[in-house]
């Protein structure tokens, strides 16, 4: 069988085109399809490296930035006291007592529970209508209303509420004792009877834990509270100024209350 | 002279037969053939050593990205972003609650002797009381008028946010007017 030169022709034209769809089937598409993938998975990696190499000079930059930021918020937490129980607060406030000469008629401790933060600031309601809304409208003269500054942060916050026997003056200087401790313990309740002499007094301890404990206090030692209000009287002088009572003096800058007679809290 | 006849006719056809050999249909598939099979070598042989190549790199990336050292820096450095973050959130919210420290009402002895100061000469302190920024003063008096006075003293000196009272009673017994006059303290900074 002879076949014609056309014959010949689409013949061969038909085995390549067989041969090129073998090869492209059999290699060329899936070593491509391979190579795609490996591809994208090399940018992938590569993209990883790319990342490892920026970051890995970070690790020196962001040690220091630790450091400077434990410094930071230490030095904001050393603000707050760490917890305590009633019997390290009592440290605090029995040695004003003995200074004072009061006589400590009740303490009534309240178990630390969780609580955020108010500052005790009232806030007055001015009252709005309409006339004085105008009013204001055309003098430009807007009264804002009373505002404070609050957090959404929670506390440790325990509760001591002492009765005291003292006259009108030595009641002033504890004030100003507990109000030199500059730290988050506030009179949130006090009075005093002019008649009795019996000073209420209330005060919210709020507490933190700390990331570093270092500069924080010791409460260690018998302490012997020794106040009974045997000076007498209601009164004291009225007025500003002068010293009462006896005993040493009791904290300063925010420290902590050192009794000349011994110390009982002690910075570590 | 003899004359000799060109004969060229045999040279062409021997001529034309070597040409036609080789350019014959089969020679001619043939070269294709081998062409073909020669790009489609050298294409496959080049997709074979790109694919190679792309594995080599990949296994020089994979092992660079997965080795101990870089790991154990990578974790280092994430537990130290971690760390910085957290430390942001802290330093925020301590910041917060000691701002609101700062703003916080201090009940001491200057209140005391803005209440003192301003206490008319003829008006008596019963009982002081402070709660939750509030100080509450207890007067006694023996004008009526005492309170008003005493009430725009302490407005005048504008230490306190509000000063109001509610009115007062006469003590026929001790015949003294009682009052108690209001203080709202303002707070720190």
């Amino acid at each position: 069988m002879s076949l014609s030169k056309r014959e010949q022709f689409l013949l061969f034209f038909m085995g390549m085109v067989a041969v090129l769809i073998f090869f492209i089937t059999i290699f060329i598409l899936p070593m491509n399809t391979s190579i795609t993938s490996l591809k994208s998975q090399k940018n992938t990696l590569q993209s990883q490296k790319d990342i490892i190499d920026a970051t890995l000079p970070q690790a020196a930059v962001l040690k220091t930035q630790q450091l400077t930021k434990v410094a930071d918020v230490n030095a904001e937490l050393a603000k707050i006291e760490s917890p305590l129980l009633a019997s390290e607060f009592e440290r605090w406030l029995l040695p004003l007592t003995t200074k004072y000469d009061m006589r400590v008629v009740d303490a009534k401790f309240s178990e630390p529970a969780l609580s955020t933060p108010t500052g005790n600031v009232a806030l007055v309601e001015e009252p709005v209508y309409g006339l004085k809304t105008m009013i204001e409208a055309y003098t430009k003269d807007v009264t804002l209303p009373d505002s404070t500054i609050t957090s959404k942060s929670v506390l440790m916050k325990s509760n001591y509420k002492y009765t005291l026997l003292t006259n009108y003056k030595r009641f002033r200087g504890m004030l100003d004792d507990i109000a030199a401790w500059n730290t988050s313990f506030f009179v949130t309740d006090a009075s005093f009877n002019f008649a009795t002499g019996v000073v209420k007094l209330g005060i919210d301890a709020y507490t933190v834990d700390k990331i570093s404990y270092d500069g924080d206090k010791l409460y260690q030692g018998d302490y012997s509270a020794t106040g009974d209000n045997s000076s007498g009287g209601t009164l004291g002088s009225v007025g500003s100024g002068g010293s009462v009572g006896s005993g040493g003096s009791v904290g300063s800058g925010g420290s902590v209350g050192v009794i000349d007679d011994g110390s009982t809290i002690i910075s570590k | 002279m003899k004359k000799n006849d060109m004969n060229l006719l045999e040279r062409y056809q021997e001529i034309h037969k070597e040409r036609t050999n080789r350019f014959s249909a089969s020679r001619i598939y043939i070269v294709i053939i081998i062409g073909t099979l020669l790009i489609l070598g050298a294409l496959t042989l080049q997709f074979w050593m790109t694919e190679n190549g792309l594995k080599s790199d990949i296994t020089t990336l994979r092992q660079y990205n997965e080795s101990a050292q870089v790991q154990t820096k990578m974790a280092e450095i994430a537990v130290l972003k971690e760390n910085v973050k957290s430390l942001d959130t802290m330093l925020a919210e301590v910041k917060s609650i000691n701002a609101v420290f700062d703003s916080a009402v201090r009940f001491n002895s200057y209140t005391l002797d803005v209440l003192y100061s301003t206490l008319p000469s003829n008006v008596k302190f019963t009982a002081i009381t402070y709660s939750e920024g509030v100080v509450k003063v207890d007067v006694s008096g023996t004008r009526p008028s005492d309170f008003s006075n005493y009430s725009l003293r302490l407005i005048n000196d504008a230490y306190f946010k509000t000063v109001t009272y509610s009115g007062y009673t006469f003590d026929s017994g001790a015949n003294l007017y009682n009052a108690t006059i209001e203080c709202v303290m303002k707070g720190g900074n």
